[in-house]
C-alpha cells in the first residue's frame, strides 16, 4: 500500500512546485530532481540483474511513466473573456543496466525540447503557451558508487529566448553501468487549443525491445475532465481512485514486461497487449474537434467517432455530387440510366468519382510527380459525399466503418484516423463495395488490409438537405478475397546468350490480378497513361481543358505534359529496379519493357507488363556442361529464419494469393537435359499448396510452378503446415537443371 | 569509421560544403562571387567580405531548389537577397538553423536556408549571400561547381596590396577557366578574375576522392598584412600555422596528478614498456566513446586529458590528448600530432587550416615512431587505417614541430585467411573452417559485432559467415575475444553448405566457393564519373581441401584464373592430387586508388573472375 501512496505524494508535489511558476529554470530542476529521484520506487533502487538475463544488451531495472493533467476555465481580459488553460506534466523515468556497446551508444545522448514558449499577447492580456523540459541522469558504477551526471554540460542546438533544444552526453558511462535518467516535461497552454482527445492520446506498448523489471504507469486528471482507455489484446488493468480534490488517479504496476520478437507476417497492435489513455476538456470552442467533442460521457472512443462521423460529414457541400451528374450525362438519358444493369451504373460511378478525385489538379502535383500514383484519399470524406450521392439515386446501401488488420481492431478504434470508411452496396446476395482508397483502386474492390475484418453498417436516411440519420445495422464481416484473383502470372522464355553461355536472355510477361498488381502498378504505370486512362473511361475532358477549368493551373498546361513526359521517360529505371527486385540482380540489357494494360478499370482487371533483360551468375559451367539455376527464375521466394520457426502468434499474411510460374528454356543444340524429376514436387494442406513440373518438349525445357497461400490469417495451430509450403517453395530455389554435352 | 574533426570543413569559410542543391538538372547556375579584403578598425582585424550572387535558370516546371548557406562562429551572413523572375516571393523568409554533421556531436556549424521555387522553364531565381569572414585564416577555398550545372561563374578576388594571399590553383585540367588580373590603383588593390564556363554538376558517388581532389577550386592561402598601422600574421610558413596550434595546445590545462595516477593504474603489473604502452593505448581505444565537439576555437583546440578521463567520451583530439598525456606520465616521449585524412587531398606544403581534419598521438620508441589512433576502436597497435596511411603528420616538439608521413601498410596488414577441409555429403558440403582477420579486416568484422546487440552478436557473425545464406549452415563456432584488438580475430567452426552439390546421374557437380568475393565488383562505367577508392587494401587467402568421394574420379576441374598487375592480383587454382582437391584462392587489392581510366580492364578482369567462380568441379564414378 505504500508504494501507490508514495507516487501519489510525488505527483501532488509537483503539482504545487508548478503552481508556483515564477520559480527559475534551474532551481526547478533541482527541485524536480529531488522529487524524483528522492520518492521513486524502490524497484528504483535495483543494482543487479537476474542471471537468466546476463546476455542481454541492456535490462531495464526499471521504468515508470506518469501524466498529470489539469483543465480548466480561466478568465481573461479583465474578466471580459474566458479561456482554457491546460497544464500537463509528463515524467518519464528509466534505470537501465548497460551490457554493450550497442547499448552504450543509444543511451550515451539525451537530446531534447529544453524551452518553447509561444505565448501570444492580445492588448494587455497574455496567453500562454510554453513548454518546459528538464533532464537528470546518474551513473550507478559497478561498486555501487553514485554519479550525478553534470546537466548544465548540455549543448543547445537551438539557443534563442523563446526556443531552446538541449542535447547532453552522458559522460563517464561505461559498460557495467546502471543509468538512471528521467525526462520531465511541463506544458501549461492558455489558448484554448488542443484539449480534445486526439492531442492528449498516449499509446503504451506492453512489449519492449529489452527486457523490463519493473513498469509503473500513473496518471492523474482533475475532475473537469473526461478519461477515457483501451485495454487491448489482453493488457493489465488500472487500479482506480479518487483523491479529495476529486481528481481520478489511475495506476499500473507491471513486472517482468516481455520483450517484443520481431516475426514475419505478424500485426503488432493486434497480438501485443497495449493501453491507450487520453483525457478531454469540453466547452464549446475549446478547441478539440468535432470527433473529439464527446456527447455522451460514456461512450467508448470508438462510439464517440462513430457518433462524430455521422453528425459532422454528413452535409451537402459544392460539388459533392460531382460524379453522379457526370454519371448521368454519361448514360446521355434518364432512360438510359434507368434501363442500364446496377453494377454498370455503379462502375461509372465510381469511375467519375474516381476521375474527379485524382484527375484534377492544383499544381502542386509537379513538385513531386513520382509520387503521383501513391496518392490516396481522405475515405470518410469520400464514403460521406459517395452516401448522399446513393441516397439521391436511391441506390440501397450501408456505410461501412472498418480498421485495418495492420492496425488496432475496431473496438479500439481511438481516434478517428484508426478507421476507415466505405460503401456497401445491398444487392441481395452478391452485396457490392466501393472503397475509397489510392489511385489504382478498383469499383467492388476491397482493399486487403480491410478484407476478413468486422465492420459496422450504418443505415443512411436523409433528413433534410443538410443532415443524415443513421440506423445501426450491427455487424458485418468483410468477404476476402480468394487466392486465385491475388494471381501472379509469369511466362518466362529463357535462352543462353550466344557467345557468352554464362549468361541468360530472358523475356518475361508478367500478369498480375487483385493485390497482387499493387506494388508494381504504383511503380510501373506511367502518371499519364493513369490520367489518359481515367479521362477514357470517364468521358471525360482532355488535359490542358482540365487544367483550364482552374484559376491555379490555367497556364499549366506545358507544365503537366512537360513533367508527365519526363516521368514517363524513366520507364527503364522503373522496369529495371522491379526486376533486379525480383533477381536479385542488377539486370543487363532492359529492353522491349511495356506496360501492356495497366488494370484502371473493372473490365480488365488485370495488370500485365513485359520487358526482356540478360541475368549473369545464374549459369554455371561444368567440363563441357552447363548448370542452370533455374529454380531462381521464379525470383527468390521468402526463405524462414530458424528463429521464425517457434511461433506464438497468429499469421496475419499480406493476402491470399497464387503465383504460377511458366519458364521456357531453349536446349542449346547438342546438350540433353537433366535433373526434370527432382523438380517434380507437390505438397497441398489446408492453408495452400506448392506443385512444379519439368518436362521437355522438342528443344524447350518448360517448368511449372504454382505455389497457392489460401487464406490472408492462419491460427498459428496452423503455422507448421505454412512452413511446409514455405520450406518447399524455397527449396526449390536451389533446384538445377544440366545441359549436358551429348557424346 | 571516419573519426576526425570532420565538421572542420564547415567551420571554414569554403562554397563547396554548404550549399545543397537536387543532384540533377532542373536548374543551372550562373553566378558572380566577389570576395574582398577589408581592414575593420573597430576592432582592429582583416575581414574578408563576401557577396555571392548567384542566378538559378530552370530547366523544368515547379522546380524547388533548397538554398543553403552555411556559416558559423567566423562567418556572418549579413544579408540575404531573393527574387525569382524579378519579384521578392510571397513570405520570403530565410531560416537560420543548426545544422547536425553525421559523427559530430555539436558544431557551431548553422546554415541560413529557404526553399524556393521556380515555376517555369527559363524562370530566374536570383540570390545573393552577403557575407563576412572574421578571420582569414577561415578563408581557405573557393570552388567552382556546385550540386548543378554552372553554367558560368566569375569569382573575384580583390586584394589591397597591404594584404598577402596566394591564389593556388587546384584541379583546373579540362575545364574552361580563364584568369585575368588588373592593378585598381584608386584601392591600391590587385584584383583577380576567374571565369569559368560549363562547370558540369558535382556528382556524390561512394568511395570517391574528397572533393578537393575532384572538382575545380581555388585555395586560398591567406599569409599575413600590413595594414591600420598593424601587421598581422596568418598562416605565412607552416611555422605560423604550428605556432597557432601550439598556442592553443598550451591553453589546455591538463590535471597531471590525476593522469599520471590513471597512467600508473593503468600500467600497474607491467614490466615490459610494450605492454605498458598497449594498456594506455587499448584503454582509450575501449573506454572513451568517441562523441566530437567541434564548437569554434573548440574545433581546434583539445580538451583537457583529465576531462575527457572523467567524461569517457571526446573526440580526435580529446582523445589524442589523453592517450599523450597518460604516455607522458609513465615517461615515454609522446607528442600530439596533425594530419589530413586522404579525404583532403592537400599537405602542409601549402599551409593552411584545410590541410588537416585529425589528430593522434605520436610516440617516438625505440627509435621508431608508433602513431596512436584511438579513434579507430578495433585496430591494433602498430596496424594504421587506410585513411592516414601515407599522409603528412605535423608532430608537435616545442618550438619546431616535425613533419613525417604515417607509415604505408601493405595489403598484408589486412589479413583475411581461411582455410576448410570438405567433404561431399550428398548435396551438400561438409567439414570445418578456420578462419583469421587481422587488421582492417578485423576491424570490420569486430565493429559490426560490437555495433549490435550482445544477445544477437552470434546470430549476426554466424550470418556474416555464412555470407547471409541460411543455406550455409554454421555449428560449433569458437570465437576469440571480440574485445580484445590487440590479438588476431579467429574463428572456428563446422559448416553444412547445403546445395552446394548438385547431383545428376550420379556425377557430382560441386561449387567450392560459397563466398565468391567480388563477383560483383564490376564498375558500371556508363554512371561512374569519379575514381573508385577501396575502404583499404585486400587480402584474401582461401584454402580448401575437397575430399573425393570413395571411387569417385576427378572428371573436370575449372581452368586456373592468374591475374597479376600493380593495382590487384586474382589468383584461383584447382589441383587434384590423390583423393582430393587442391583449392586455393587469393585475392589482393594493393593499390586502393583506382582511376576511371583503368575501370575497362578491372571489368574485364572482374569478368574473368566470376566466370571462374561460375566453374563447378565434375566428380564422376570411377566406373564411368
Amino acid at each position: 500500500m505504500r508504494k501507490p501512496l508514495l507516487t501519489i505524494i510525488a505527483l501532488l508535489t509537483v503539482v504545487s512546485l508548478f503552481a508556483q511558476d515564477k520559480t527559475p529554470y534551474i532551481e526547478k530542476a533541482a527541485q524536480l530532481q529531488k522529487e524524483i529521484w528522492g520518492n521513486s520506487a524502490t524497484e528504483f533502487k535495483a543494482t543487479t540483474v537476474p542471471a537468466d538475463m546476463s546476455k542481454e544488451g541492456a535490462v531495464v531495472l526499471a521504468r515508470s511513466f506518469s501524466l498529470q493533467r489539469t483543465t480548466g476555465n480561466k478568465l481573461k481580459l479583465l474578466g471580459l473573456a474566458s479561456t482554457v488553460k491546460n497544464v500537463k506534466l509528463t515524467t518519464f523515468h528509466e534505470r537501465v543496466k548497460i551490457n554493450d556497446k550497442s547499448a552504450l551508444e543509444a543511451y550515451s545522448t539525451l537530446e531534447y525540447q529544453k524551452k518553447l514558449d509561444k505565448t501570444v499577447s492580445l492588448l494587455i492580456t497574455k496567453f500562454k503557451e510554453v513548454n518546459d523540459t528538464y533532464v537528470g541522469a546518474k551513473i550507478i558504477k559497478p561498486d555501487g558508487k553514485e554519479v550525478v551526471v553534470n546537466s548544465s554540460e548540455e549543448v543547445l542546438l537551438k539557443n534563442e529566448t523563446k526556443n531552446q533544444k538541449g542535447k547532453l552526453a552522458i559522460s563517464d558511462l561505461q559498460i557495467g553501468d546502471i543509468l538512471d535518467y528521467y525526462v520531465s516535461t511541463m506544458a501549461i497552454s492558455e489558448k484554448g487549443l488542443e484539449n480534445g482527445f486526439t492531442d492528449n492520446d498516449n499509446l503504451i506498448l506492453l512489449a519492449d525491445e529489452y527486457p523490463v523489471l519493473y513498469y509503473s504507469l500513473d496518471f492523474q486528471f482533475n475532475k473537469k475532465l473526461i478519461v477515457k482507455y483501451i485495454y487491448a489484446n489482453g493488457a493489465p488493468h488500472f487500479t482506480e481512485s479518487t483523491n479529495s480534490a476529486g481528481d481520478m488517479l489511475l495506476s499500473l504496476k507491471i513486472h517482468n514486461m516481455a520483450k517484443y520478437h520481431g516475426q514475419v507476417w505478424t500485426s503488432p497492435y493486434r497480438q501485443y497487449p497495449y493501453i491507450e489513455i487520453g483525457s478531454g476538456f469540453y466547452t464549446v470552442g475549446a478547441g478539440q474537434s468535432v470527433f473529439d467533442r464527446e456527447t455522451n460521457t460514456k461512450q467508448s472512443r470508438f462510439e464517440s467517432n462513430k457518433t462524430a462521423f455521422e453528425n459532422y460529414y454528413f452535409s451537402e457541400s459544392p460539388g459533392f455530387d460531382f460524379a453522379e451528374r457526370k454519371t448521368k450525362d454519361f448514360f446521355k438519358s434518364s432512360k438510359a440510366l434507368k434501363a442500364a444493369p446496377l453494377d454498370s451504373v455503379l462502375k461509372v460511378l465510381y469511375n467519375q468519382w474516381k476521375f474527379n478525385v485524382f484527375c484534377n489538379y492544383d499544381g502542386k502535383e509537379l513538385e513531386d510527380v513520382g509520387n503521383m500514383n501513391y496518392r490516396s484519399v481522405k475515405s470518410m470524406n469520400a464514403a460521406s459525399d459517395m452516401c448522399m450521392v446513393l441516397t439521391d439515386m436511391k441506390i440501397d446501401h450501408y456505410v461501412l466503418l472498418v480498421a485495418s488488420r495492420n492496425g488496432n481492431s475496431l473496438d479500439n478504434a481511438y481516434n478517428i484516423e484508426d478507421m476507415s470508411a466505405m460503401i456497401q452496396i445491398n444487392n441481395g446476395a452478391q452485396p457490392m463495395y466501393m472503397c475509397f482508397d489510392d489511385v489504382f483502386t478498383l469499383f467492388n474492390e476491397i482493399p486487403a488490409r480491410f478484407q476478413g475484418e468486422k465492420a459496422l453498417a450504418l443505415k443512411p436516411k436523409r433528413r433534410n438537405s443538410q443532415s443524415f440519420n443513421f440506423t445501426d445495422v450491427g455487424e458485418i464481416t468483410l468477404p476476402v478475397t480468394a487466392a486465385n484473383k491475388n494471381q501472379v502470372e509469369e511466362q518466362l522464355q529463357v535462352s543462353l546468350v550466344p557467345g557468352n553461355v554464362q549468361k541468360l536472355k530472358v523475356m518475361r510477361t508478367v500478369k498480375q490480378g487483385g493485390e497482387m498488381r499493387r506494388d508494381d502498378q504504383h511503380s510501373l504505370v506511367p502518371v499519364m497513361d493513369v490520367d489518359a486512362g481515367y479521362k477514357n473511361l470517364a468521358n471525360g475532358d482532355e488535359l490542358e481543358k482540365r487544367l483550364s477549368k482552374s484559376h491555379e493551373t490555367k497556364k499549366m498546361a506545358a507544365d503537366f505534359n512537360f513533367a508527365f513526359n519526363k516521368e514517363k521517360a524513366e520507364m527503364k529505371k522503373n522496369f529495371t529496379a522491379e526486376i533486379k527486385s525480383q533477381f536479385d540482380q542488377e539486370p543487363e540489357q532492359v529492353e522491349n519493357f511495356k506496360i501492356e494494360n495497366a488494370a484502371l478499370d473493372n473490365s480488365s482487371p488485370v495488370l500485365q507488363y513485359s520487358s526482356s533483360f540478360v541475368l549473369t551468375g545464374l549459369v554455371k559451367k561444368a567440363g563441357n556442361n552447363y548448370i542452370i539455376d533455374a529454380g531462381k527464375l521464379v525470383g527468390s521466394f521468402y526463405k524462414l529464419e530458424e528463429k521464425d520457426r517457434k511461433r506464438a502468434v497468429d499469421v496475419y499474411m499480406p493476402c491470399a494469393r497464387s503465383f504460377n510460374y511458366t519458364i521456357n528454356i531453349a536446349i542449346p543444340p547438342g546438350f540433353i537435359p537433366k535433373g526434370m524429376e527432382e523438380m517434380t514436387r507437390r505438397k497441398e494442406n489446408k492453408t495452400g499448396s506448392f506443385t512444379s513440373t519439368a518436362v521437355v518438349n522438342g528443344n524447350t525445357l518448360t517448368i511449372t510452378v504454382k505455389r497457392v497461400y489460401a487464406n490472408n490469417f492462419e491460427k498459428v495451430a496452423n503455422w507448421p503446415m505454412l512452413t511446409e509450403l514455405v520450406d518447399m517453395a524455397s527449396d526449390f530455389n536451389t533446384q538445377k537443371i544440366l545441359f549436358e554435352k551429348k557424346g | 569509421m571516419i573519426k576526425c574533426f570532420t565538421a572542420l570543413c564547415l567551420c571554414l569559410a569554403t562554397v563547396y560544403c554548404v550549399k545543397a542543391h537536387p543532384a540533377d538538372s532542373s536548374a543551372s547556375i550562373s553566378s558572380k562571387q566577389s570576395y574582398q579584403f577589408v581592414y575593420n578598425a573597430k576592432y582592429n582585424r582583416v575581414e574578408v567580405k563576401e557577396v555571392l550572387n548567384d542566378v538559378y535558370t530552370s530547366n523544368n516546371y515547379a522546380v524547388k531548389i533548397p538554398v543553403v548557406e552555411g556559416y558559423n562562429d567566423q562567418v556572418t551572413i549579413d544579408e540575404v537577397k531573393c527574387k525569382v523572375d524579378n519579384h521578392t516571393p510571397d513570405g520570403f523568409k530565410p531560416e537560420y538553423s543548426y545544422y547536425s554533421v553525421d559523427d559530430v556531436f555539436y558544431s557551431d556549424a548553422r546554415i541560413c536556408y529557404f526553399p524556393m521555387s521556380l515555376p517555369k522553364i527559363g524562370s530566374k531565381g536570383n540570390v545573393t549571400f552577403s557575407e563576412t569572414v572574421l578571420d582569414p585564416r577561415y578563408f581557405t577555398s573557393v570552388y567552382f561547381s556546385e550540386q548543378l550545372p554552372v553554367s558560368s561563374r566569375e569569382i573575384t578576388f580583390i586584394v589591397p596590396r597591404w594584404m598577402k594571399v596566394e591564389l593556388k590553383e587546384m584541379n583546373f585540367n579540362g575545364f574552361d577557366i580563364k584568369k585575368n588580373t588588373v592593378y585598381n590603383s584608386k584601392d591600391d588593390a590587385d584584383v583577380f578574375t576567374y571565369t569559368a564556363q560549363n562547370i558540369p554538376a558535382n556528382k556524390r558517388e561512394e568511395n570517391s576522392p574528397g572533393p578537393s581532389y575532384l572538382y575545380p577550386h581555388i585555395m586560398v592561402l591567406c599569409k599575413s598584412a600590413n595594414t591600420g598601422g598593424h601587421n598581422f600574421t596568418y598562416f605565412a610558413t607552416l611555422d605560423d600555422q604550428y605556432n597557432w596550434y601550439k598556442t592553443l595546445v598550451k591553453e589546455i590545462k591538463n590535471n597531471d596528478a590525476i593522469i599520471a595516477a590513471k597512467a600508473k593504474d593503468l600500467t600497474a603489473g607491467h614490466t615490459n614498456d610494450m605492454d605498458k604502452i598497449k594498456a594506455i593505448f587499448y584503454f582509450v581505444q575501449d573506454n572513451i566513446r568517441y562523441i566530437a565537439f567541434e564548437n569554434g576555437i573548440a574545433g581546434f583546440k583539445p580538451e583537457s586529458a583529465d576531462e575527457v578521463l572523467r567524461k569517457k567520451y571526446g573526440d580526435c583530439k580529446g582523445m589524442a590528448n589523453l592517450t599523450t598525456s597518460l604516455l607522458k606520465a609513465q615517461g615515454y616521449d609522446a607528442h600530439l600530432c596533425w594530419l589530413g585524412t586522404d579525404h583532403i587531398a592537400y599537405d602542409y606544403s601549402t599551409p593552411s587550416m584545410a590541410v588537416d581534419n585529425h589528430m593522434i598521438c605520436a610516440l617516438n620508441y625505440k627509435s621508431k615512431t608508433i602513431f596512436l589512433d584511438a579513434t579507430e576502436t578495433y585496430i591494433g597497435i602498430n596496424e594504421y587505417a587506410e585513411r592516414i596511411q601515407g599522409r603528412q603528420v605535423l608532430i608537435e616538439n616545442g618550438d619546431k614541430y616535425v613533419l613525417a608521413h604515417i607509415p604505408m601498410a601493405s595489403a598484408t596488414q589486412n589479413y583475411d585467411y581461411e582455410t576448410s577441409k570438405l567433404a561431399v555429403t550428398g548435396t551438400a558440403l561438409t567439414g570445418s573452417i578456420t578462419h583469421v582477420w587481422k587488421g582492417e579486416e578485423k576491424e570490420v568484422v569486430l565493429a559490426g559485432l560490437n555495433g549490435i546487440k550482445k544477445e544477437k552478436s552470434e546470430e549476426a557473425f554466424i550470418r556474416f559467415l555464412s555470407h547471409d545464406n541460411s543455406d550455409n549452415e554454421i555449428k560449433e563456432l569458437n570465437i576469440s575475444s571480440i574485445y580484445n584488438t590487440d590479438a588476431d580475430l579467429n574463428a572456428n567452426y563446422k559448416v553444412n553448405f547445403k546445395n552446394a552439390v548438385s547431383v545428376f546421374s550420379k556425377a557430382y557437380y560441386v561449387d567450392l566457393d560459397t563466398k565468391k568475393e567480388f563477383i560483383d565488383a564490376a564498375i558500371k562505367t556508363d554512371e561512374r564519373k569519379h575514381d573508385y577508392w577501396f575502404d583499404y587494401k585486400t587480402n584474401i587467402t582461401k584454402e580448401t581441401e575437397l575430399a573425393v568421394p570413395a571411387n569417385y574420379k576427378v572428371a573436370a576441374l575449372p581452368a586456373p584464373l592468374n591475374i597479376t598487375n600493380a593495382d590487384y592480383e586474382f589468383h584461383i587454382n584447382y589441383e587434384s592430387k590423390p583423393g582430393k582437391i587442391l583449392y586455393k584462392k587469393t585475392i589482393l587489392i594493393k593499390n586502393t586508388h583506382m582511376p576511371v581510366a583503368k575501370f575497362s580492364q578491372w571489368n574485364k578482369d572482374i569478368e574473368q573472375l566470376a566466370k571462374t567462380y561460375n566453374e563447378n568441379i565434375t566428380l564422376k564414378p570411377a566406373s564411368e
